[in-house]
């Protein structure tokens, strides 16, 4: 950990906290995890980081950055942002009870993109030794709106984002389609015996391109971000059975959406005493904004603090906790509370030649100023 | 809005990322299609990202799939 000179002071904060490097030298970081009862031992995992086009690393306790995984995608990934570099390995999330990863992405199958689930194990932690996959065969496309956030329920059932797939919107209503749907699986990719639709995976449809997705333990509640076509990126919490609305509106069930769109991507609650206590149970949004857009932009590169009304059907406010005000393409995308505060990934990273390029990505530690 | 045929828009322009834009479209140099009009190629939709695009933003149009439906007037 650095107070990263520069790149660090790249982010306008909140006024009573700083920013900080926590790792660089990251290749398209993506989605972040912790470990959820990590142990102290230096050389332990602590942090688990999807990257992009197929890796996956993992920080330990005395922040070494290792290599746990690598070639996780079968077809190669073609750099375009936007578009079809958009695409490829997105959500993690840790098992708390084994320390299994379960990670979500897209493959290549007869010239077709396919979305699928996987649990990865590893007895160190450090070097994944098996893979296994949990859920495949739906269909997807090499661009957003593919499959998206994974996490564990506090019911520790897995519930999975799944993207519209961009095509056909209204697939997003139809109940035999796993896409556009917020989905429930037991760990070893079954159904549920409780799920909503009976001998169905789905929980939730009407989704567009949900990327983001949180716990809050104060209503035990799964909340998402979901991203809008032209307007109307929300936040939405998702009930047992509910219907977002898409393709014909993202306003039904939301509980608040931003008119122009940010394009929300990570979300995540301050629910263990990271930040002080005005902050209890706010909910944080990272907007990542338009795909590879240099300097400080209006529309996204910021992360957001919103706080619930009691009812959890609106919201008392929504400011701007973080924003980017340097010159290079960084943007925040992966973002989770831990030890010490909260941290996020800027994607891109600086790309101070103009140029996407590897180990250019970072994380960021945002924590109260001392 | 009508979107000028300008070298400037062009280098906005993200028509050669999208999923859509196929083998036939990069043969041909096609893009722009919100200005310049539909592509003559065949192409099967594969997903649309005009909605990301600044040059649509720019120019408040509102349509989608440019390559197949052609420009705004």
């Amino acid at each position: 950990m650095t107070d990263g000179g520069e790149e660090a002071s790249n982010w306008w904060v909140f006024p009573g906290f700083e920013v900080e490097v926590a790792a660089s030298g990251l290749d398209l970081p993506c989605n972040i995890a912790f470990v959820p009862e990590p142990s102290e031992i230096p050389g332990e995992p602590l942090l688990y980081i999807t990257e992009l086009y197929g890796k996956i690393k993992v920080i330990s306790n005395d922040w070494q950055v290792h290599t746990y995984a690598e070639n996780l995608l079968n077809y190669a990934p073609d750099h375009r942002f936007p578009g079809t570099g958009e695409s490829g390995l997105i959500g993690i999330c840790v098992e708390p009870e084994t320390g299994d990863l379960f990670v979500s992405m897209i493959y290549e199958e007869k010239g077709g993109m396919m979305n699928k689930v996987a649990r990865l194990t590893s007895r160190d932690g450090l070097r994944m030794e098996s893979l296994e996959t949990v859920l495949d065969g739906i269909p997807s496309v090499k661009a957003a709106h593919q499959i998206q956030a994974v996490t564990i329920g506090f019911d520790g059932k897995l519930y999975v984002n799944l993207g519209d797939g961009m095509i056909n919107p209204g697939v997003a209503q139809d109940h035999d389609d796993l896409r556009g749907k917020i989905l429930r699986l037991n760990l070893d990719g079954s159904i549920p015996e409780d799920n909503p639709y009976p001998n169905s995976l789905v929980f939730a449809k009407g989704m567009r391109n949900p990327f983001g997705a949180a716990w809050r333990r104060s209503d035990q509640s799964l909340y998402i971000s979901d991203n809008g076509p032209e307007r109307d990126d929300r936040i939405a919490r998702v009930i047992a059975g509910g219907n977002y609305g898409w393709p014909e509106t993202m306003r039904k069930n939301s509980i608040f959406w931003w008119h122009y769109t940010h394009a929300p991507t990570a979300v995540a609650f301050m629910q263990d005493g990271q930040f002080p206590d005005d902050f209890n149970d706010e909910l944080f949004v990272c907007l990542f904004g338009s795909a590879h857009i240099r300097g400080p932009a209006i529309k996204g590169k910021k992360i957001v603090k919103i706080a619930l009304n009691k009812q959890n059907t609106a919201v008392h406010s929504a400011e701007v906790f973080v924003a980017y005000k340097g010159q290079g393409f960084a943007s925040p995308c992966g973002m989770a509370f831990g030890p010490g505060g909260l941290y996020f990934t800027d994607l891109f990273g600086e790309q101070k030649g103009g140029e996407e390029g590897p180990g250019q990505g970072s994380i960021y530690r945002v924590k109260r100023r001392t | 809005m009508k979107v000028p045929d300008t070298k400037e828009n062009l280098e906005k322009c993200i028509c050669m990322g999208c999923p859509t834009h196929n083998d036939c479209m990069k043969e041909r140099m096609q893009g722009l299609f919100c200005s310049r009009g539909k592509s003559d190629c065949e192409l099967d939709k594969q997903g649309c990202i005009c909605g990301e695009c600044p040059v649509k933003s720019e120019y408040m149009l509102a349509g989608m799939y440019f390559c197949v439906n052609g420009a705004e007037a």
